[in-house]
C-alpha cells in the first residue's frame, strides 16, 4: 500500500524554520529536522510506487533538501535558491517553480525533475541519477558531469557540458556558445542549434541503438518528441574511437 | 633498511632569523602549558580543534598504490596532522579508507584499536571529480580551491593517473581515451566572486563540522584577496609555493599577507600558508611571521617518493622490499618515525616560543631582513654580511 505523508511547511522566505504537518501532525521543522524527518518515513513496500510527501514554505531557501539518501518522492513549490537537492541518492523529486544555480550538484542517484528555469552549472559534478528541466538552464550546464543524465525541455546556456568525464545531455531547444568544450567520455543530444561548439566536438550520426536508447531517455523523462529530431555531439576523438573499435589501439585524446 | 630522511638535509630558508630566548634576567617560571592545540572558529560560531597547525595540502596520491596511499595518509593524520584526501584517492568505491575512520578490524590488524579520528581535509576543487557526498562527513576543513590546478609539465590539467584514480572505469576504456584532462579555472556552478560567499554558506550546511577555506594563488593578491574575504570563508590558504620565492621573498608575503588581511577587519580569521620546501625550523618561524598553520608537503613528499620507488622495483631484491607492502605495522612505523622528528623538532620550537610575547620571538643578523620584516637586529660585537 502507497503511505502518503504531507510535510507543509509555511515559513516566511529565507526563514530557516518552518511550519510543517506530518498526517495530521503540526510541527516547526528547521532544514536538519525536516532532513531527518523525511529519513523517518516509512518506505513504500511496492517497489513501483514510492511513498509520496509535500513540502511547502521552502521558497526562496538556498542549499535546501541536500543530500537526502531515501527511496521517497517529494513535490514542492518553487521558486528555491542555489544548491538545491545536492548530493542526492534514491530520492525522486518534483518541483514546480524556477530554481537557482547547482540544482542536483553532485547527484548520485534518484531524480529531479523543475517544472520551471535553472541558473548556472545545473547537474554540475552529478554522478548518477537524472536531472530534468522543464524549463530553460542557464550556463555550464552540465559541466564536470561524471554520469547520469540531463534533460532541459528549452535552451542551455554557455558552456554546457564543460569538462564532463560522462553521462548524457539531452537539449530540446538550442545552446549557446562552446557546446562541449573540453568533454570526454560524455554525449550530448540537441534538437536546435548550437551557437557554437567547442574545439574538439563534433556532429555524430544518431545510431540506431542511440535513438532506442534516448527515446526510451525522453519518455521516461516527460519530455515530448521523437529521437529521429535530435542530433549527437561527442568528442571527435570519441567518434574516432568508436570507428576504431575492431581491437585496434586508441591514441590519447589529446 | 630503510634510507632516513635527515632534518639537516632540509632546506632552511630562513637561516637568516633567529628565534630570540628570553632576557637573561626573566625569572625562572614554569614551562607554557602544553596544550597548543589550533581553533578554527567557523563563521556560524562552530570551533574546529587541530592537534598541530601542520597539513599536508598536496598530496600525490596517484603516484603509489591505492592501498599504501591510505596508509600513508593515515600514518600521517595520526601524528596529528591536517591531510588532504578524497575517498577516492585512498581506497575504492566499495573498501573504506583508513582515513576516513576504518576500524581496526578492517585494516588488517594494525594495533590501532577502535574508530579513531583522524584530521582530514577535503580538497573541493572547482570540477569535483572524485569527490563524493560521503567525503564530507567528519572533515575538519574543506578547501575550496579557486587556483587552477597545474600538472607536472606545467599544463592547467589532471593527469591520466589521477583521473583513473578518481573515476575508475572499465579496463580497456580509459576517460579521455587516457590522456590529461583540462582542470577548471572556477567553479562552474558558481556565477561569479559576489556569489562564492553562497557556495561557502552551502558547504557549512554539507560538512557540518568542518571550517570553509579558500586556498588561492598569490599572483594577483591585493586584488583577489578583499574579494575573498568579502565572501566570509573561515580562513585563507595561500598557494606561495607556485612562486620560486627567496626566503626573504617567502617571510616578506606572509607578513604582507596578514598585513592585507588586518587591514580588511579579518584580524582574527586563520591564513595558512603553502610555502613550498621549508625545514621544521621555517615552519615555526612562518608562524612566528604571522601563519597560523603551515604546508609540511615536503616533509611527506619523502615518504611519497620512497614508497614509489619501493613500488617500481618490488621485483628487486633491493633494501626496498620491505616498503613495498604497505600495511605492516613496521611500515607504518617507519612513516611515524620519519616524519615524527620534523614534527617534534617543529613542536619544540613552538614550546620554546611561547616564553617571549609575540613581538619579541624573532631577530636577525641582517639589515635588510630586519627592514623588511620589521624584526629587531641582533646587537653583536661583529660585522654581519648584509
Amino acid at each position: 500500500m502507497n503511505q502518503s505523508s504531507n510535510i507543509n511547511s509555511t515559513g516566511g522566505d529565507h526563514d530557516s524554520k518552518s511550519r510543517s504537518v506530518a498526517g495530521g501532525l503540526s510541527l516547526d521543522l528547521d532544514p536538519q529536522q525536516l532532513h531527518r524527518a523525511i529519513h523517518e518515513i516509512p518506505i513504500s513496500e511496492n517497489d513501483e510506487e514510492l511513498t509520496e510527501i509535500d513540502v511547502t514554505g521552502s521558497a526562496g531557501q538556498h542549499s535546501v533538501l541536500m543530500r537526502l539518501d531515501h527511496p521517497i518522492r517529494i513535490k514542492m513549490e518553487g521558486p528555491l535558491g542555489d544548491y538545491a537537492f545536492a548530493f542526492n541518492r534514491q530520492a525522486d523529486i518534483r518541483m514546480t517553480g524556477a530554481v537557482g544555480n547547482g540544482v542536483a550538484e553532485g547527484m548520485i542517484s534518484g531524480a529531479v525533475r523543475v517544472r520551471g528555469d535553472a541558473g548556472v552549472g545545473a547537474g554540475t559534478a552529478m554522478s548518477g541519477g537524472t536531472l530534468a528541466i522543464y524549463g530553460n538552464s542557464g550556463s555550464r550546464c552540465g559541466a564536470a558531469m561524471r554520469g547520469g543524465g540531463i534533460f532541459v525541455r528549452g535552451d542551455v546556456g554557455d558552456e554546457a557540458g564543460v569538462g564532463a568525464l560522462g553521462g548524457m545531455i539531452v537539449i530540446g531547444g538550442d545552446a549557446g556558445h562552446n557546446l562541449g568544450d573540453a568533454m570526454s567520455n560524455a554525449t550530448v543530444f540537441i534538437r536546435g542549434d548550437a551557437a557554437s561548439l567547442a574545439a574538439g566536438v563534433t556532429d555524430a550520426p544518431l545510431r540506431k541503438r542511440e535513438q532506442l536508447r534516448l527515446g526510451l531517455l525522453l519518455i521516461n523523462a516527460s519530455i515530448r518528441g521523437d529521437a529521429k529530431e535530435f542530433r549527437r555531439i561527442v568528442p571527435v576523438a570519441m567518434l574516432e574511437a568508436e570507428a576504431n573499435e575492431r581491437g585496434e589501439l586508441n591514441p590519447n585524446w589529446r | 633498511m630503510h634510507v632516513d630522511i635527515g632534518i639537516e638535509s632540509m632546506n632552511e630558508r630562513l637561516e637568516k632569523i633567529c628565534f630570540l630566548p628570553p632576557p637573561m634576567d626573566t625569572p625562572w617560571v614554569g614551562a607554557p602549558a602544553e596544550d597548543r592545540s589550533t581553533q578554527i572558529e567557523r563563521t556560524d560560531g562552530k570551533n574546529v580543534s587541530l592537534k598541530f597547525p601542520l597539513f599536508w595540502y598536496d598530496p600525490p596520491w596517484s603516484d603509489v598504490e591505492i592501498d599504501s596511499a591510505d596508509a600513508i595518509a593515515a600514518a600521517v593524520a595520526r601524528l596529528g596532522v591536517l591531510v588532504s584526501a578524497l575517498r577516492s584517492d585512498l581506497a575504492s568505491v566499495d573498501d573504506e579508507p583508513v582515513l576516513h575512520g576504518c576500524t581496526s578490524d578492517e585494516n588488517l590488524g594494525l594495533q590501532f584499536q577502535g574508530k579513531e579520528y583522524l584530521p582530514r581535509m577535503i580538497p573541493y576543487r572547482p570540477e569535483r571529480y572524485g569527490l563524493s557526498d560521503r567525503d564530507f562527513d567528519g572533515a575538519a576543513v574543506v578547501d575550496v580551491r579557486l587556483a587552477m590546478r597545474r600538472d607536472s609539465t606545467g599544463r592547467f590539467a589532471f593527469t591520466p593517473q589521477e583521473i583513473g584514480r578518481w573515476e575508475a572505469t572499465q579496463a580497456g576504456v580509459p576517460l579521455a581515451g587516457g590522456g590529461w584532462v583540462p582542470a577548471a579555472s572556477f567553479p562552474p556552478d558558481v556565477e561569479g566572486m559576489g556569489n562564492l560567499a553562497g557556495k561557502l554558506n552551502q558547504l557549512r550546511l554539507l560538512a557540518g563540522d568542518a571550517a570553509i577555506f579558500v586556498s588561492m594563488a598569490p599572483h594577483r593578491l591585493s586584488e583577489d584577496l578583499p574579494t575573498v574575504l568579502n565572501s566570509q570563508p573561515d580562513g585563507i590558504i595561500l598557494r606561495l609555493h607556485e612562486l620560486a620565492l627567496s626566503g626573504l621573498e617567502l617571510a616578506h608575503c606572509v607578513k604582507q599577507t596578514r598585513a592585507l588581511m588586518d587591514q580588511q577587519q579579518s584580524e582574527r580569521l586563520p591564513l595558512w600558508v603553502v610555502p613550498g620546501e621549508i625545514s621544521a625550523s621555517d615552519a615555526a618561524k612562518l608562524i612566528a611571521l604571522g601563519a597560523d598553520a603551515v604546508a609540511i608537503d615536503s616533509w611527506c613528499q619523502e615518504l611519497v617518493n620512497e614508497v614509489r620507488d619501493a613500488q617500481e622495483n618490488a621485483g628487486s631484491t633491493s633494501g626496498y622490499a620491505s616498503l613495498s607492502a604497505p600495511k605492516t605495522q613496521e611500515w607504518v612505523d617507519w612513516v611515524e618515525f620519519e616524519l615524527f622528528r620534523h614534527i617534534e623538532r617543529f613542536d619544540g620550537l613552538m614550546h620554546a616560543m611561547l616564553y617571549q610575547p609575540p613581538q619579541d620571538r624573532l631577530a636577525t643578523l641582517s639589515t635588510e631582513w630586519a627592514s623588511r620584516l620589521a624584526i629587531p637586529t641582533l646587537n653583536l660585537p661583529f660585522e654581519t654580511d648584509s
